[in-house]
């Protein structure tokens, strides 16, 4: 495939809730989703791409376009079923980043008919497309307001029901495709319909760093990585693989780590506090709080996991209220300033 | 001499001669100005310096999206009887030139595509039976041929060509070309070993910062500017001369009108004399035209230290007129101007199609509906021989044509802004028009402001959908002074035929209390100022555009009543406008 040396996560001056965002949907796919909205040059498309190099092995079935998971039942594909018949042996790849490129067709991001296979032998066959790609892994979407609309409605019907129902052109094709959506877009472009915001688990507004050393950092770290790639990156292979440690072991500390009833009553209380609409919030306040407790390795999940993972995980559930000028996340913030006080 | 240390009859050679250097890093340029001799014989120079081999492609205003990006050949695919794909122009262009015609009117999906292009130096296309990438790197020369302000190049295509030159239409018969193609070869192999002291880029990020270019891109860009010049002058390092002439090429001519200043013959003066130094840095040193560089938000004495470091890199009199050209493109920013996108959706720009019945006023795409129908042929008619000389198209196979989106509809507000019971009438219309906004997630409708006060009209926020931006600039939104109705309807005017020609449905809401007493001219008096009015009135009329006429006035009266009848406005009296009533208001009238 491609070879091409990508940006290092670890090099990235700065945007750190960006970056916590990012891992916490790494370590819990549950979470459901990042939404990354900001200025242009931020970096933004930088960092999922990055994502890619620090996701860890997962054993999955050899030769199965959906990535699938080695336990029965979890794909219903011809390799599949051969594989459990034979008791084949998994082996281990890498969880995918797909990149939803710009002017995709329904076509190729669901699937549809193999086009080789119906023209050289006249067979009707399935030829499954990006989001089967992306089962189990990451599905990115830059400029995610300015896709088409009738894409946006069949992605959040897919990434709900995590699973792609395929009927066109005589075909009938059922196959699982659980992802993490991750959208990055400019907010000047146009907004978000607010139902694709809500699916989003987190969402964060990345800014330009001000601060006139972080600038020259950036300047210098990526000019150093444009004039050779491949030292920069052997530079930056340590802390990789660093981080990359990090998140396979919070990945395997998360069954372990509870969310205790005071901590739940927290959650509870704040969403409640904030108006916010369903339980979604409350069920992403609790992940990615739980998300952040293993990465720091701590025992238990406290109400400070939950301070801090808050504005990213309710400040696009908030109802809008246009003569309220405060940021989204100031608000939040602000609640949990009340809930302190309380 | 330019204030830059450049020769200004070098700076369309020089500007090639970087662009053939720096390739990719430097992304490419805007080249603004209208089909000319000179724009060919810039071309020219360009495609000298870039060496006879190099790829040019042009991307014409009507391409499709499968000939930009490739994908399936039917053709090919067809008799071959296997699969074969189709190379787009993003991919044909690799090591060479990409020509963007007519840069300002390209689909936002083609700059889209250019961008992501350019950003990850590869192309990933999934369409019509094909998923994949090919690497491929190209510099991009974008043809602005935008006039006035209606018109401009998609910002996100903007920020990442890293050069801009204006063309003279007039008088030109080739340029001086300070390289020729073999300086430039000599350069691109040396480009890679230039060393870059350390303090280079934080004098550029200095600049950069004074100029208010806040994004690291264009700061990459004159770094790789810088790097092109010293391998021009087959120098080791960069030096200051380097720097300061790529700070020129590459940041201060994003600011506009900075290159008008430029290109302007000195009137009949010794060449060697500086220009003119502008009135302001008369009087002041260069350490107070710093200050005025200094932004709110920053901290005070990291400002000082960034405009001292600008200061170093440019010389003071460039510096002068970039300070003022600067403060004007913040100004305008708050305008809304700046950044300002172009409607994605024109009316009638066709998408592709997509499956479905021609029923209820869709229409089948013929050709696509027998694409989708092709591959199939085979698989239908075996084991019918009697059918293979007649296509199976079945109903699986229609496609509808899918235009870009019905028209939409843009509501110009236009405010009066004047006299004391303005805050409070200001502070409601802002907020119905947020809530109109809202409205607009749903719609996809657009929203503009016209306020008018003292002597004249000013469009606060041109039309946009974005929430965002239509907070910043409402809420610095100022009030009082005469009430110059006139100028306000004129600029409401104005603005409703520019979104006409977009292919909007403009509609216009006036809150006012009529009472008009600054005329077009600026001049105070009821008389001629109420005649004005009346006339534009009847203009607006006569252009058939819809208007909702809002009386806030304290008592409804026959004045305001009079100016309705001249609209041929719906007139709706609402003393005591509140947000909700107005924006209740606007959505049942119109």
């Amino acid at each position: 495939m491609n070879n091409k040396k990508v940006y290092p996560f670890t090099a990235i001056v700065g945007q750190d809730d960006m970056k916590q965002a990012i891992l916490i949907a790494a370590v819990d796919q549950s979470v459901g989703g990042v939404l990354v909205f900001g200025d242009r040059g931020t970096g933004k498309s930088t960092a999922v791409r990055a994502l890619a190099q620090l996701l860890p092995k997962v054993p999955v079935v050899p030769g199965c376009v959906y990535n699938a998971a080695p336990e029965k039942g979890s794909c219903p594909c011809d390799v599949c079923s051969a594989f459990h018949k034979q008791d084949g042996k998994s082996r281990l790849a890498q969880l995918p980043v797909v990149d939803l490129p710009l002017g995709a067709t329904e076509d190729r991001v669901v699937g549809a008919l193999d086009l080789e296979r119906a023209l050289a032998h006249g067979e009707k066959a399935f030829e499954p497309g990006l989001l089967a790609r992306a089962n189990r892994g990451f599905l990115y979407i830059d400029e995610v307001n300015l896709l088409e609309d009738h894409l946006v409605d069949l992605l959040l019907d897919v990434a709900q029901s995590g699973e792609n129902l395929v009927e066109r052109e005589g075909l009938s094709v059922r196959h699982p495709a659980r992802f993490v959506l991750v959208g990055s877009g400019n907010p000047e472009e146009g907004e978000l319909r607010p139902q694709l915001l809500d699916r989003f688990g987190l969402s964060l507004d990345v800014k330009t760093p001000t601060d006139i050393e972080d600038r020259v950092e950036i300047i210098r770290r990526r000019d150093a990585f444009e004039q050779d790639p491949a030292a920069f990156c052997r530079k930056w292979a340590r802390r990789e693989g660093k981080i990359r440690k990090q998140i396979l072991t919070a990945r395997e500390n998360l069954s372990s780590l509870e969310v205790s009833q005071a901590v739940m009553a927290f959650c509870a209380r704040l969403c409640t506090a904030l108006g916010t609409d369903g339980l979604r919030g409350e069920l992403t306040l609790m992940r990615a709080g739980r998300a952040l407790a293993a990465l720091q390795g701590a025992k238990t999940v406290t109400e400070s996991h939950i301070v801090a993972i808050a504005p990213m995980a309710l400040r696009h559930r908030l109802r809008r209220n246009p003569l309220d000028d405060a940021d989204a996340g100031v608000r939040v913030e602000r609640a949990l300033a009340d809930l302190a006080a309380a | 001499m330019t204030p830059g240390g450049v020769d200004a009859d070098e700076l369309p050679g020089l500007i090639a001669a970087v662009l053939a250097v720096a390739r990719h890093r430097i992304g490419g340029i805007v080249l603004t100005g209208p089909a000319s001799p000179a724009r060919d014989h810039w071309l020219d120079m360009l495609r000298q310096l870039m060496g006879a081999e190099s790829v040019w492609k042009t991307v014409p205003i009507n391409v499709t999206e499968d000939r930009l990006l490739g994908g399936l050949d039917l053709a090919a695919t067809l008799s071959a009887g296997q699969l074969k794909t189709a190379t787009g122009l993003l991919v044909e262009a690799n090591e060479g030139v990409l020509r963007l015609a007519m840069a300002e009117r390209q689909a936002s999906t083609v700059t889209g595509a250019v961008c992501a292009a350019l950003d990850d130096h590869e192309v990933r296309v999934a369409r019509d039976g094909v998923i994949q990438q090919s690497d491929s790197r190209f510099v991009v020369v974008a043809e602005d041929e935008s006039l006035g302000e209606d018109e401009a190049i998609d910002p996100r295509l903007r920020e990442r060509l890293g050069l801009t030159w204006t063309l003279h239409i007039s008088g030109n018969d080739g340029y001086l070309a300070p390289f020729d193609e073999r300086d430039c070869q000599r350069a691109r192999s040396h480009f890679d070993r230039v060393d870059v002291p350390a303090t280079v880029m934080e004098k550029l990020t200095a600049v950069a910062d004074a100029i208010g270019l806040m994004s690291p891109r264009p700061v990459l860009q004159a770094l790789a500017a810088s790097r092109a010049l010293a391998a021009l002058h087959d120098r080791e390092q960069v030096n200051d001369d380097d720097v300061s002439t790529a700070a020129l090429l590459v940041l201060a001519m994003r600011v506009p009108g900075m290159l008008e200043r430029l290109q302007t013959p000195e009137p009949e003066q010794a060449p060697a004399q500086p220009p003119p130094p502008p009135p302001e840095a008369e009087t002041a040193d260069s350490s107070n035209d710093a200050e005025s560089l200094r932004r709110d938000s920053q901290a005070a004495e990291l400002a000082e230290s960034v405009a001292e470091s600008a200061a170093a890199v440019l010389p003071p009199e460039l510096l002068a007129m970039l300070a003022r050209s600067a403060a004007r493109m913040r100004s305008k920013q708050q305008a809304g101007r700046a950044g300002a996108t172009r409607p994605t959706a024109t009316r009638g720009r066709p998408l592709t199609s997509m499956p479905g019945a021609p029923v209820g006023g869709k229409r089948l795409d013929i050709l696509a509906t027998l694409k989708a129908a092709a591959p199939l042929q085979r698989i239908r008619t075996s084991g019918r021989p009697e059918a293979t000389n007649r296509l199976a198209v079945r109903s699986d196979d229609l496609r509808i044509r899918r235009f870009a989106e019905k028209s939409r509809t843009t509501t110009i507000f236009v405010v009066d802004a004047s006299g004391s019971a303005a805050a409070q009438r200001l502070a409601e219309t802002k907020g119905a028009i947020e809530l109109l906004l809202q409205e607009c997630y749903v719609r996809r409708d657009e929203v503009a402001l016209v306020a008018f006060r003292k002597q004249s009209a000013e469009l606060i926020l041109s039309p946009t959908r974005s929430l965002v931006r239509a907070k910043r600039t409402l809420a610095a939104l100022p009030g009082g002074g005469g009430t110059p109705l006139a100028a306000g309807l004129q600029m409401a005017l104005k603005e409703a035929e520019a979104v006409r020609k977009k292919g909007t449905h403009p509609q216009v809401v006036l809150l006012s209390d009529a009472r008009a007493n600054i005329d077009l001219a600026g001049a105070p008096g009821r008389e001629t100022a109420n005649e004005h009015a009346l006339a534009i009135a009847h203009q607006i009329s006569a252009a058939d555009i819809p208007v909702l006429s809002i009386d806030t006035g304290r008592r409804p009266g026959a004045r305001s009543q009079a100016l309705a009848d001249a609209l041929d406005a719906q007139y709706l009296p609402l003393p005591f406008a509140d947000a909700a009533s107005v924006s209740a208001a606007v959505m049942g009238a119109l």
